[in-house]
């Protein structure tokens, strides 16, 4: 199986990290894939739910990721954190950093709907 | 090592171990996995496991990336031990000490790096720089309170 597996929905594409862990050792190239795996696609969604460790080195990493994402105008979340992975997150203040959704439908959900008018 | 086909009998009469790798971050994972059993086997549960391990491999992190500047073919060592209600794990290297102390606030939430100091504060105890010569690295501790974990 494909470390990185991706789904296309009319909003956006899904890429799950079909890996335990990501940690200094991968994240950089990780993560630079799953860019490049989502160039083109509306919104971005990055399913985290196989991730079960994560250090230092990869939460800034994402931040990476975010910045580019965001540069490159594209809407993107960080879905299915494992409990332990989102109390770093929380203990990181990462909230305020990146973008977080509770799961792949939950952000399936918000990138389907139409943008505020005015 | 078989960590988990320990029984608790043969750990609560072991107090120390000393487990080492090679300075190359792909022998992290391993590590790391045989700390959070071992942290497991001392009654932690899932989450407090997961924060002890997350704190080591920081800890194991600094030393090959900022102590060895990334150069395999060093030591990395981890001495774990119990004593009384405390655990204490110190992950020592032999590469370069550092040479300002360790920051002491919190990162801020987009920077791309310096969360390890932080993270093992908030996580453990304490967390202290010892620097004894060529020898040097982090000194971690945690209560046990009687195989219990915190809140």
């Amino acid at each position: 199986m494909d470390d990185l597996q991706r789904k296309d929905y009319p909003q956006a594409r899904v890429i799950r990290l079909n890996m335990g862990r990501l940690t200094a050792s991968s994240a950089a190239k990780v993560l630079a894939r799953v860019r490049a795996a989502g160039e083109g696609a509306p919104a971005l969604i990055v399913d985290l739910s196989e991730v079960e460790f994560m250090d230092s080195t990869a939460i800034g990493e994402l931040v990476v990721l975010t910045r580019r994402l965001r540069e490159a105008g594209q809407p993107y979340c960080l879905a299915e954190l494992r409990p332990p992975l989102m109390s770093l997150a929380r203990l990181m203040r990462l909230e305020r950093a990146l973008a977080f959704c509770d799961s792949v439908d939950t952000a399936l959900a918000s990138f389907a709907k139409p943008a505020p008018q005015g | 090592m078989s960590v988990d086909g320990m029984s608790a009998a043969s750990l609560e009469s072991c107090h120390e171990l000393r487990l080492e790798i090679d300075s190359r971050l792909e022998c992290v994972t391993p590590l790391g996995i045989c700390l959070h059993a071992l942290a497991k086997q001392l009654g932690f549960d899932d989450m407090n496991a997961y924060q002890i391990q997350t704190c080591c491999v920081e800890a194991i992190n600094n030393a090959i990336i900022h102590a060895y500047a990334g150069e395999p073919g060093h030591p990395v060592r981890v001495h774990w031990q119990t004593q009384g209600d405390e655990l204490i794990i110190e992950i020592q290297d032999r590469g370069r000490a550092m040479t300002t102390p360790p920051p002491e606030h919190e990162p801020a939430p987009d920077a791309e790096n310096g969360r390890g100091w932080w993270i093992m504060r908030q996580w453990m105890d304490s967390a202290e720089y010892r620097d004894r010569g060529e020898l040097h690295g982090v000194r971690l501790r945690r209560r046990i309170d009687g195989l219990g974990n915190r809140a």
